[in-house]
């Protein structure tokens, strides 16, 4: 027999993870409709990149891979310590520091490309590289207001709500992946 | 046995947290009806504004025509005529449908029907709600932009719709009003999965919820695959209108670098096709439902209606270029749409024989909601059948894009849907205000609804047939069509006959909530879902103690019955012989 | 219906005006295959009135025989049995058999064998390049020379003309948003996309003058984007077509660009 605190808690895991699943589908078709775009453009077009592109900063979309890769791990470490009971502060301020960086990274990506004269109308490849970019950063806005979400419950006294961590933890990490196939997609290949 | 159960909040108190701001899942539902009625109306007005441009070419709109066009003396212009059939069809399908079966009945009975307290999440079923409203706002106020509305048709093909085509901040408010809804349907889709799937009461499988609950629960999973679609194209739309990226323009416009307009055709019927069976889904279950109610025996086949509907929601996803046979997409792709498009037959006939089957050998009362189920029975036969000719490659050539298309979508769409949502209004009623609307005014609103209807969209089909191609503000220009004229006025004349016909359904509603004196019993109709266990209206904290289910939703007419009552409770042991 | 239709024009044609039916049918069919989509049409509709008369019948059937005073119990079916599955089966694989796979077959072959089955260009076939804009259609011969955008093509605005049992192939643009190319006596209609071309062919076999539409949505006067189209006999045609040639060198300024939109025939 169960206790009844045990069926609650047994409860909000199931609907959170429920949740969190829709809501990661959601999220998926989104950039999935991108990158379907992207593929068909990229698959149809007669020559790519095309005309008048030169060639695109590598440098800083890998930074932003390897800054967003760093934040991922500090909050995977943060949540597996979480999780058993250990609230370490510095592996989740270490993960929003990261992701802020990225997102500052972003905006140097932007201003890079705009001083080689790459705009956002400048061409199609131009348009998916901007569109999508600003597409992924609103979502990590959001997901850092998630981070940031997490902070109270770092506090001594707070009550434990390991839900909330991996709820968070699994958009930050979706969106980690979803930025390793950009990077792949649009700047590498 | 322990089962989770959510806590009995205490009861509000003041009109702000009563009626305003609430979480309580069934005055959510409430403020959808409302909200989703109020747009019927806009909607139906602008379809009423058409229809009289149509058989009335250059006479002026009677009584606010000439407030409305002082230039024209009073007669529709034709920019203003492409905005009223955009608007038209944007405001219908999604600030009147959706609210009104998805979002008003999805949040009233969902938690009702499983046996729930509230939804799972109650915070973000409000935010779901004020969120359409915003996204209400936005589209009402682009109707007094500078150069107008949206006016390039609710499915905003590009280049029309980029900036080609559609100069004004119209089309772009239009786009962001329709993200900011998808928004907000997708996180009611959230907690309609998450509460269907975890809050059903203990005892009842997924067999033993009605076909309400189906059909609201696959119209869920398809607006959480799909919205997000037709997120992203929007979207992309919108950083063309504003941020000058070249995603769809093409052509002349197109100084640099090539787009594809065809990929937003692509992208929005990716989503474009499920959503009308998101639209239909919750009618199919609620008729499904109330033939059983009022035959007084089980539906027949009820798992096999379940599965059906779950068969079509997946084959919805496959069918979706037969919207652009005329695009010429390359012969085995047509040919490959052609063929699953066909292969959808199957589940309809399957639970519509299910339908008849449920008739068949029933004890038939013909109540107000049943009027309207049957009604639905009629007129998505006629509207699916009329599908077929819209499925083959080669009859769908000539039918494209004229009023046969139209009048297939309004029977199968917005008659059937129409029905369905007025059938759920009648029943729900008690349970939702606490008095019962007027069965002999529910009676005069179906019979000239359905007459009204009918003459519509049948007529249009006719006109279709006759070749009579759509969006036009004058068709008379052209030769062939000097023989429609009278059709269309007799179309026009039915359709202000059916909307007439509503304005009983208001007072009749009005005159409910606001007038009446009699209250409701618990359960007038005499059914056994969980709903009628408890009093009427609801009260806020749904269930006193927490229901365990013992039998099936549709428990009718068992000839063992000895409690003098002609069903069960689902709360009940079913009675063996 | 068919049957019904013909009765019915025979006796209009006598009297000269139309009659309800004769009203609402297609406009009259011009075109070799038109009469394949009539035809699917006539054959769906048989089968749709036979399956549709079959609902009705249980709905107002059952309606009226298992109404409460005549038939005050029900019978009970409770769960999922043998026979309940077999039935509903058995109508689902009916109708999809029956009405589906029947007309997608036939359909398909009509699709396969005509409609995509372009003339080869051994054939003598007319070639015509149609640019659709807002609101008008601008349509293109080739000339003398036999190719297009050269200055003896003969450029025309809302006005084709074609000749009698000849393959007629269209190749269809949009310079600005998407239009649609209907033929509504030819039963026929393609979308004119901006930067993507598309293709239409037929063969007429009536003369006289017929409408052209647009059936796309593409702005304010979509309505009005009407274009007449004449079919000529063959010796009628040839004898306009020598005449406009004459006119278009002259016409045909080299200087102004926008006259040449024509592209090389693909």
């Amino acid at each position: 027999m169960r206790t009844q605190a045990e069926v609650n808690s047994q409860y909000m895991l199931q609907a959170n993870s429920i949740a969190m699943v829709v809501v990661l589908i959601m999220f998926g078709m989104l950039f999935a409709t991108l990158f379907l775009g992207y593929a068909v453009y990229r698959l149809t077009a007669q020559v790519w990149p095309p005309s008048g592109m030169t060639a695109l900063p590598l440098l800083i979309p890998a930074v932003s891979t390897i800054l967003i890769g760093l934040s991922s791990f500090f909050l995977w470490n943060f949540e597996t310590q979480y999780k058993v009971g250990a609230k370490q502060r510095l592996p989740l301020f270490t993960s929003i520091f990261f992701g802020l960086a990225f997102i500052a990274s972003q905006f140097v990506l932007w201003s890079t490309l705009k001083s080689q004269g790459l705009f956002a109308g400048s061409n199609i490849f131009t348009s998916i590289i901007y569109a999508f970019t600003w597409i992924h950063v609103g979502h990590m806005v959001m997901a850092v207001i998630g981070l940031f979400y997490l902070l109270p419950l770092i506090a001594d006294k707070a009550e434990l709500k390991p839900n909330r961590v991996i709820n968070v933890a699994k958009f930050w990490h979706f969106l980690g992946i979803v930025w390793l196939l950009m990077f792949f997609t649009i700047f590498v290949i | 046995m322990a089962f989770y159960e959510q806590p009995i909040h205490p009861k509000p108190t003041t009109f702000l947290s009563k009626y305003m701001i609430s979480f309580d899942h069934k005055v959510i539902g409430k403020q959808f009806l409302w909200y989703g009625i109020f747009f019927l109306f806009v909607g139906g007005l602008m379809a009423l504004m058409i229809r009289w441009t149509l058989a009335f070419p250059g006479v002026p709109f009677p009584v606010i025509g000439k407030a409305l066009f002082p230039e024209t003396g009073g007669v529709i212009p034709p920019d203003t005529y492409a905005m009223l059939f955009t608007m038209h069809g944007t405001i219908m399908i999604f600030y009147a449908i959706t609210p009104i079966l998805i979002g008003a009945f999805g949040n009233f009975c969902i938690p009702l029907m499983i046996g729930a307290r509230d939804m799972a999440f109650p915070l973000l079923n409000m935010l779901s709600f004020w969120l359409a409203v915003v996204s209400g706002v936005i589209l009402l106020g682009s109707l007094f932009t500078p150069l107008g509305a949206a006016a390039g048709g609710w499915t905003s093909y590009p280049t029309l719709s980029t900036l080609v085509g559609s100069p004004g901040t119209g089309q772009t408010l239009w786009s962001l009003a329709i993200f900011i809804l998808g928004a907000s349907s997708t996180m009611g889709a959230i907690n309609y999965i998450t509460t269907i799937i975890t809050l059903r009461a203990p005892g009842m499988g997924y067999f033993d919820m009605p076909l309400t609950i189906w059909g609201l629960w696959l119209t869920a999973i398809l607006n959480a695959i799909f919205l997000p679609v037709l997120g992203a194209g929007v979207l992309l739309l919108i950083f063309d209108r504003v941020f000058g990226t070249t995603f769809f323009l093409a052509g002349a416009a197109a100084t640099s670098g090539s787009g594809d307009p065809v990929l937003f055709q692509h992208v929005f019927w990716i989503f474009g096709h499920p959503e009308v069976y998101i639209l239909i889904l919750p009618a199919w279950g609620i008729v499904s439902d109330l033939l059983a109610f009022f035959s007084r025996k089980p539906a027949f086949g009820a798992k096999a209606t379940a599965l059906s509907m779950t068969t079509i929601t997946i084959l919805s996803t496959l069918v979706y270029g037969h919207h652009m046979f005329t695009t010429q997409m390359s012969p085995l792709l047509t040919q490959t749409f052609m063929t699953l498009t066909m292969t959808i037959s199957i589940p309809s006939a399957i639970f519509f024989a299910n339908w008849l089957g449920t008739l068949w050998k029933g004890s038939i009362r013909f109540t107000s909601p049943m009027l309207f189920s049957l009604g639905v029975v009629f007129v998505f036969g006629l509207g699916g059948l009329t599908g077929l000719y819209l499925g083959t490659v080669t009859t769908d050539l000539y039918l494209h894009d004229t009023y046969f298309v139209v009048g297939h979508f309004h029977y199968t769409m917005a008659a059937s849907v129409l029905l369905g949502g007025f059938a759920a209004i009648y029943f729900w009623m008690p349970k939702m205000f606490g008095m019962m609307l007027s069965e002999f005014w529910a009676k005069v609103h179906f019979w000239i609804t359905m007459v009204g209807l009918n003459g519509v969209f049948f007529g249009m089909m006719m006109v279709g047939y006759a070749g009579m191609h759509r969006r036009l503000y004058n068709p008379f220009v052209y030769e062939f069509m000097q023989n429609m004229i009278p059709m269309n006025k007799m179309i026009t004349y039915s359709a202000y006959l059916m909307g007439a016909a509503q304005l009983i359904f208001v007072v009749n509603f009005v005159h409910a909530i606001f007038f009446k004196k009699e209250k409701a019993s618990d359960n007038p109709w005499e059914v056994g879902t969980l709903e009628w266990t408890i009093p009427s209206p609801a009260p806020h904290y749904n269930f006193d103690k927490i229901p365990v289910v013992k039998c099936g939703p549709h428990e009718l007419g068992n000839p063992n019955l000895t409690t003098g009552r002609d069903f069960q409770y689902q709360t009940e042991n079913l009675v063996e012989a | 219906m068919t049957l019904f239709t013909l009765m019915m024009s025979s006796a209009m044609a006598e009297t000269g005006k139309l009659g309800f039916w004769e009203k609402l049918n297609p406009p009259v069919d011009i075109s070799t295959h038109g009469h394949l989509i009539d035809w699917l049409f006539n054959y769906t509709t048989a089968l749709n009135l036979f399956f549709f008369s079959l609902v009705c019948a249980g709905l107002f059937g059952f309606s009226f025989l298992y109404r409460r005073k005549r038939h005050p119990k029900p019978y009970y079916t409770y769960g999922n049995k043998k026979p309940q599955i077999m039935l509903a089966t058995v109508i689902g694989v009916a109708v999809f058999v029956g009405i589906d796979m029947n007309i997608t077959r036939m359909s398909n072959n009509d699709y396969i064998g005509v409609f995509t089955n372009w003339p080869s260009e051994s054939e003598d076939i007319l070639r015509v390049e149609v640019l659709g804009q807002q609101w008008a259609w601008n349509f293109r011969y080739a000339g003398k020379d036999g190719l297009f955008n050269t200055d003896d093509d003969v450029v025309t605005l809302n006005d084709l003309r074609v000749p009698v049992g000849k393959k007629v192939v269209f190749q269809v643009l949009s310079k600005d948003v998407i239009h649609s190319l209907y033929f509504p006596n030819a039963r026929r209609k393609v979308d004119a996309i901006p930067g993507r071309l598309t293709r239409l062919w037929y063969e007429l076999t009536k003369t006289g003058e017929y409408d052209i539409a647009c059936a796309e949505m593409c702005g304010t006067y979509h309505y009005r984007m009407q274009a007449k189209l004449t079919v000529y006999t063959q010796e009628d045609y040839d004898n306009w077509m020598n005449h406009a040639q004459e006119h278009a060198f002259q016409t045909n300024d080299p200087e102004n660009a926008e006259l040449f939109w024509g592209w090389a025939w693909q």
